[in-house]
């Protein structure tokens, strides 16, 4: 199967080319119809890299020269605005963390997701809006012929979220990139808007990337997972083998961190020292050696790990000591 | 535990209603519970966990237990006191035992103090005075949650969410408190940097014997942390027992509800299908959750139900405990 998105080399820097990299040489591919998950904490790059791919970089940022970003054979990364704002919307589509913001407050929730459709597949209002009402029903908001002519404020932050996966869905997109989706949402709501994107995205084929800080997301969504550091993949493999034989110490680490639900309770938990380091300051060596407890002096903090493949599982892992 | 020589806390009927305003314009108002008649005892050296969706009262009830607002009817009790009928100078005293920490460590330090005069706030209100003392105090404090006292005369910007929030424990420390509520403490911290605070919270409660309220919404960190559980939904406490019978055997269908939607990362296991329409609960005559229950019958309509000790100190508030 060709891949949907193949991303290679991603670097995204501040200040220039020349200041330090916050996305330092991020590589995967995508495949259709595939969920794969982009985990890591604040400041790992998660964001960025989504952002890179939909070409919505924040002003002060740049990408690297070397970087490439092919979706289906088109390579974003020195694509047009024009094309970007085709590609959009239409065969890329996206949901973020907050509902609220991701909406206009001052137009009615219908017209919002009909605009889509006029622009993206040339629909006439009343043919856009007709549609929209099913959309709604497909996302199982309550009461869709009402919503229609309602506003953001006047629903809750739940079905604002199925709003914008109906928005999302409007044009049958190959992919979809979720940023923390479900982050802003309770859990039983959680639950309820997770099991809607993973429907959808099995009815219409459609590969997803979802960024999230939670494995318990991972776990119940993804077929593969990423995991990211300091701005670069620290380990990946099928959501399998990641959580359940974590070969990365900073994966290993983040899974012990979280408090169990059930079983006898810990006194301690386990606890990652230190945080992530500053990537002004420029690493030498691992960049995880600080909070490392299996690093040693040589060759940790002398030589940079690659990502290698451990045997022929799929599973690869950036660290001298694994495997 | 029942023992009432050691209830450090006491909240009988406790109510706080907000006005809504609805309408174009804001001109009919209407008023809203966001606490609806709780009573419960807090026992002098546990953590009491409180957990609950969002608008569900848990903040407001945390708010409710340090005097930072009144009350709309029933009383808070602290050491057997009214928190009410107290005189400026035994409230001045409860300030002092009573401290709080917030969730969002950026915003709770004022950005234009010092660390040291941060925690010299709380050292005030101890009355420490004398400057020597001061100085050592605050270097012990920082040492206690884990920071080096050198970094006294930086600024909140100048540090890590997790190191802020170490910050904010420092400063309520500084009061000398037996008594803390903790508002969503660790939410706004990474994985790795959670674990931490959370360590840090526990070996502070166990040495320092404090009493702890813990407000949060992830049930894993709550029963982490808590003695006891109270589980919130729409002002009222639906369920409340020991950490452990409550996630091993817990009675009301909204707890278990919770527990079975909170993802685990655990691949094999098969993510439970969730109710595909959130429903909006309805105020007025009956149980505030049977709009949700898929155990439901006609009575659940029509009674309120009280919250009923089912085993001994496993309290839930459902008509059908025990029978579903």
């Amino acid at each position: 199967m060709t891949d949907l998105l193949a991303v290679n080399n991603l670097q995204v820097g501040f200040r220039g080319v020349e200041g330090p990299m916050v996305v330092r040489g991020v590589s995967f591919t995508l495949l259709p119809g595939e969920t794969v998950g982009l985990v890591g904490e604040s400041g790992s790059g998660k964001s960025l890299t989504a952002q890179a791919i939909m070409g919505l970089l924040p002003a002060a940022a740049s990408i690297g020269k070397d970087s490439s970003i092919v979706f289906r054979g088109t390579e974003l990364v020195r694509a047009s605005a024009k094309q970007l704002q085709e590609l959009r919307g239409s065969r890329i589509a996206m949901v973020f963390q907050d509902p609220f913001s991701s909406l206009n407050p001052t137009m009615k929730l219908g017209e919002q997701v009909a605009e889509v459709l006029r622009m993206h597949k040339g629909m006439n209002k009343r043919n856009a809006l007709a549609r929209t009402a099913e959309l709604f029903d497909l996302v199982r908001l309550p009461d869709a012929k009402t919503k229609v002519s309602l506003y953001p404020h006047e629903i809750s932050g739940g079905q604002r979220q199925r709003v914008l996966l109906a928005m999302s869905f409007a044009c049958r997109p190959e992919l979809l990139i979720a940023d923390e989706p479900t982050t802003a949402l309770d859990v039983t709501v959680q639950a309820q808007i997770l099991a809607l994107m993973r429907e959808l995205a099995t009815e219409t084929q459609c590969g997803v990337l979802l960024i999230t800080h939670d494995l318990g997301v991972v776990a119940e969504t993804c077929q593969r997972v990423l995991v990211m550091y300091a701005g670069q993949i620290v380990e990946s493999g099928s959501a399998q083998q990641v959580l359940t034989a974590p070969l990365h110490p900073y994966t290993q680490g983040l899974l012990k961190a979280l408090p169990p639900l059930d079983g006898d309770r810990v006194t301690r938990l386990y606890s990652l020292p230190g945080q992530p380091p500053n990537l002004g300051l420029g690493i030498r060596g691992c960049s995880f050696l600080e909070r490392c407890p299996i690093g040693r002096n040589d060759p940790c903090s002398i030589e940079e790990p690659a990502l290698r493949a451990i045997g022929h599982s799929g599973q690869s892992v950036r660290c001298h000591l694994a495997g | 535990m029942s023992d009432t020589n050691n209830v450090l806390m006491s909240m009988r009927h406790l109510s706080r209603t907000f006005s809504q305003r609805t309408g174009l314009f804001g001109r009919q108002s209407h008023s809203v519970y966001a606490v609806n008649n709780v009573s419960l005892d807090i026992y002098r050296g546990e953590t009491l966990g409180l957990v609950g969706e969002s608008g569900s009262g848990k903040s407001t009830f945390a708010r409710l237990a340090l005097r930072l607002i009144e009350p709309t009817s029933g009383t808070v009790q602290f050491e057997g006191k009214s928190l009410t009928s107290m005189g400026r100078d035994e409230l001045l005293a409860f300030r002092r035992k009573a401290q709080m920490v917030f969730q969002d460590p950026y915003s709770s330090l004022n950005p234009r103090l010092t660390v040291s005069r941060l925690i010299g706030e709380g050292l005030d209100l101890a009355g420490i005075t004398n400057v020597v003392d001061r100085t050592t105090e605050t270097a012990r404090l920082l040492e206690l949650v884990g920071l080096a006292p050198s970094i006294s005369n930086r600024y909140p910007h100048q540090f890590s969410g997790g190191q802020r929030q170490r910050i904010g424990i420092a400063r309520a420390l500084a009061a000398g408190p037996t008594f803390i509520a903790a508002d969503e403490p660790v939410s706004a911290l990474d994985v790795s940097v959670q674990a931490q605070v959370l360590n840090l919270l526990l070996q502070l409660q166990n040495s320092l014997s404090l009493t702890m309220l813990f407000v949060a919404h992830d049930l894993a960190v709550v029963r982490h942390i808590s003695d006891r559980v109270a589980v919130m939904f729409l002002g009222r406490i639906v369920e409340l027992a020991d950490s452990d019978s409550i996630y091993s055997a817990p009675l009301h269908p909204y707890t278990r509800a919770l527990l079975e939607a909170i993802p685990i990362p655990d691949p094999d296991r098969t993510p439970p299908t969730p109710p595909a329409i959130e429903i909006q609960p309805i105020e007025g005559a009956g149980c505030p959750y049977a709009a949700r229950c898929r155990f439901a019958v006609a009575m659940c309509r029509e009674t309120v139900p009280d919250l009923r000790e089912h085993e001994p100190g496993h309290y839930a508030a459902c008509l059908r405990a025990g029978e579903i």
